[in-house]
């Protein structure tokens, strides 16, 4: 199924990995915010099997890592972002809105 | 009354301020309370209690909270009360204005975040210490207001200031002016493809939501923050076009409100143009972008934008999600930060990711997402915020809150600023080229002009050598300067009627001073001047945007570096001399011409020279007590200036025009002058004037 993937606040020219189960599924590089009104570095789609994986999100550049339970097929937008010196993900049963 | 700290009756006590508190002065200060001059209820007494007459139900007292206004010598505050009425905060501030001759400026910003309230039945006392924006000798305060019933008019309150050591300050006594702190002019234009109704109210009970369950429009929830809303009626349809294929950027959206917001200015002031528009960029780069605050140019925070491409229709949810889009806009606008990223403020604030506030995002709200943010948001901006709305000091609050000072430098940022008010019947223009190479010598005109159809007195001086023209510099990096001549002139006062429509001006070189250099780096720098007409008014021109560009070629560079000394600037500041102590500077031009006679910029070194030369140079020399005098060396002068027509590209012609005026306005030989044409070419040049 397809899973969009937002990169939000927080990230300033750093690398990002996404694996589900191990698999990678993203890899974005020099990965920055173009304003912080609008929080939101980039959009992915990608496609995902199982509904129901573990996610694990890794952050080189800041030698952050951390991993979620999702359930794809309840939560198919999912933000990811940086707050203080711990990865967030936020899930959404739609897309994400930016005011 | 003092003429510098509006919070003193004079200036004596102004020495202690700059003592160190320990914590038990601070404990002190908070026990302690200037003299009493009020009753305080008295302690019920033992005897026994007669039987009450009967007595009819007092009336109703009137709140005190809001906005008062008080004068005092060429100060004026307004005075901000919120101690009752809607959500009270428990707060005074105020923003002073400095009158000087027929202008109104902007002077700083107070505000008592803990202050005692004392409530009598017939006064109410605010006692406390303010922090304040300027550096005041007199920070502890008290505010009496007399409670009066509603029948009867609002009564004054009494501002007064003290010295930490208890000594009476300024007095102000301030008029009851509105019950609302702020007040806000919007004007709201809709886009001629947005085919949806622009927003107009809400019922908060069409969906789950907490009580009190009520109606609300975007100037109703302003209203409920305690800031008035004016709403403009000049309402427009801006044409699609403007937006070229359809979709807006944030550099169109800027250019659109400069075109059609009807109350813009390039000043801070409580308006701000709200556009109902379609698409974005960002919609297809996959981005739900409902709205934008995108003036984040010059005076920032004045436009915001919202968008109906995901919000159209007219459901409960898209009503509601309207509101929020159209009320979070403008609260960037007021400078507030989404409730997430508190801590990117300066200086940084307290994240709060579970605030109930317009200005979060309901699915970032933490805990519960979406629905829980929904189903307990109260339609309301948080505490904190609030505080800023109502009391924030005024540049941090205001839409295009004083931009020009940020990193400033300047001791007084404020000075440049344009007056609130200004009935000087004058305007001051600053125009430069667009652009210089770097190690070209800047040269500015400045132009003072009466816009008052009688005409008004001001003293002709414009050039900075004779300190009535202040020119501020902002280099590349945002640092702010004033540009010091190396010489200041004093001249005998004169003053001389300014008929409208016959300008004066003046050419001034400011590329060097007390400060060195000013233009020794590539980029963008902004300059901005203030004359000081004779009855002291500021008359504040607009900003210009001046580019130094980077060397392209080698000769480019070697040439910048062979202009941008020490010694060299004072040449070009002097416009040339014998002195041996600027032997180096001249050699360094001498080497300009040798090597690079053919360059557009060897036209400088030629000027400087030809100039030089072309007058009679008197020099002391030392331990002689003789003067010598080099006559003019008309031929050599003659042969260098000469060349200039032919060495000067078109490209150039217009700026080496420019200095080579400044120079003549130093006083060189009529027959320099006539040898040096100053041909003006069509470059296009950067103005900035006052309308």
């Amino acid at each position: 199924m397809q899973v969009h993937v937002a990169f939000q606040d927080g990230f300033a020219n750093d690398e990002v990995v996404i694996r589900v189960n191990g698999r990678e599924v993203i890899r974005e590089t020099s990965l920055s915010g173009r304003d912080p009104l609008v929080p939101v570095a980039a959009v992915r789609q990608v496609e995902i099997e199982p509904a129901a994986a573990t996610m694990r999100v890794d952050v080189p550049t800041r030698g952050l890592s951390r991993s979620f339970d999702v359930n794809f097929r309840e939560s198919p937008y999912l933000g990811v972002a940086i707050v203080g010196d711990k990865i967030m993900l936020r899930r959404s049963s739609r897309p994400f809105e930016y005011a | 009354m003092s003429q510098h700290d509006p919070t003193l009756a004079d200036d004596a006590a102004s020495d202690i301020a700059n003592q160190e508190l320990s914590v038990e002065d601070v404990a002190r200060m908070q026990r302690d309370t200037p003299d009493a001059e009020d009753q305080q209820p008295k302690a019920p007494s033992d005897a026994p209690a007669p039987i009450p007459p009967i007595h009819p139900p007092p009336l109703l007292k009137r709140p005190v909270s809001g906005r008062y206004r008080g004068r005092l010598g060429g100060f004026e505050v307004e005075l901000r009360v919120d101690v009752d009425r809607l959500r009270p905060l428990k707060r005074v501030s105020g923003d002073f204005f400095l009158t000087a001759g027929a202008t109104k400026s902007y002077f700083g910003s107070f505000v008592v975040h803990a202050p005692t309230i004392t409530v009598a039945p017939d006064l109410v006392t605010i006692d406390g210490l303010g922090e304040y924006t300027y550096a005041t000798g007199a920070p502890k305060l008290r505010i009496t207001i007399p409670r009066v019933i509603v029948l009867n008019p609002p009564a004054d309150a009494t501002l007064r200031f003290f010295t930490l050591a208890h000594q009476p300050g300024a007095t102000y006594l301030c008029r009851f002016e509105s019950a609302f702190f702020r007040t806000l002019q919007i004007e709201t234009d809709r886009v001629s493809d947005v085919t949806s109704t622009v927003f107009a109210s809400y019922h908060t009970g069409s969906l789950p939501s907490p009580q009190p369950h009520r109606t609300i429009s975007v100037a109703g929830s302003l209203v409920e923050a305690g800031v008035e809303v004016q709403v403009s009626q000049a309402s427009n349809v801006i044409d699609i076009s403007g937006a070229g294929n359809g979709v807006w950027s944030n550099a169109e959206l800027h250019a659109s409100m400069a075109q059609h917001f009807s109350l813009f200015k390039d000043e801070p002031q409580f308006k701000v143009w709200e556009v109902v528009a379609q698409n974005h960029d960002l919609h297809f780069q996959g981005i739900g972008l409902l709205g934008i605050m995108f003036d984040q140019v010059g005076q920032q925070r004045q436009g915001c934008a919202v968008f109906h491409r995901l919000m159209a229709g007219s459901t409960p949810e898209v009503l509601r999600k309207q509101l929020y889009t159209y009320v979070h806009e403008l609260g960037h606008c007021f400078n507030l930060l989404h409730s997430w990223q508190k801590s990117l403020a300066q200086p940084p604030g307290v994240d709060r990711p579970g605030a109930l506030s317009w200005m979060n995002y309901p699915q970032f709200f933490t805990p519960g997402g979406e629905a829980a943010f929904w189903n307990a948001f109260p339609f309301q901006f948080d505490t904190e915020e609030l505080v800023h709305l109502r009391h924030a000091f005024r540049n941090h609050v205001i839409m295009g809150g004083s931009n020009f000072a940020v990193n400033s430098a300047l001791e007084d940022p404020e000075r440049f600023n344009r007056p609130i008010e200004d009935h000087s019947g004058l305007e001051l223009e600053i125009a430069a080229p667009r652009s210089f190479m770097l190690g070209e010598p800047v040269a500015v005109e400045l132009k003072l002009r009466a816009i008052d159809p009688r005409g008004r007195d001001v003293t002709p001086y414009l050039h900075p050598n004779l300190a009535l023209v202040d020119v501020a510099i902002q280099r590349p990096g945002g640092q702010i300067t004033v540009y010091r001549p190396m010489i200041e002139h004093c001249v005998e006062p004169k003053v001389v009627r300014l008929e409208a429509g016959s300008p004066i001006s003046e050419t001034a070189y400011i590329g060097y001073g007390k400060d060195g250099l000013y233009f020794d780096a590539p980029g963008l720098y902004k300059l901005r001047a203030s004359y000081t007409a004779p009855d002291g008014s500021p008359i504040v021109s607009d900003p210009i945007d001046l580019r130094v560009r980077s060397p392209i070629t080698a000769a480019d560079d070697e040439i910048a570096e062979l202009y941008l000394g020490e010694e060299q600037g004072m040449l070009f500041y002097l416009a040339g001399s014998d002195s041996p102590s600027l032997k180096h500077g001249n050699a360094a031009l001498d080497l300009v011409l040798d090597k690079h006679a053919d360059h557009p910029l060897a036209v400088y070194a030629r000027l400087q020279k030809g100039f030089n030369l072309g007058r009679e140079f008197k020099t002391i020399e030392p331990n002689r007590a003789k003067v010598s005098v080099r006559k003019p060396a008309t031929e050599e002068s003659q042969e260098l200036l000469a060349g200039i027509g032919g060495a000067r590209t078109e490209e150039i012609a217009a700026r080496t025009a420019v200095y080579e005026t400044a120079m003549a306005t130093l006083g060189t030989s009529s027959r320099t002058r006539e040898v040096a044409t100053a041909g003006a070419s069509g470059e296009r040049r950067s103005r900035g004037s006052r309308t």
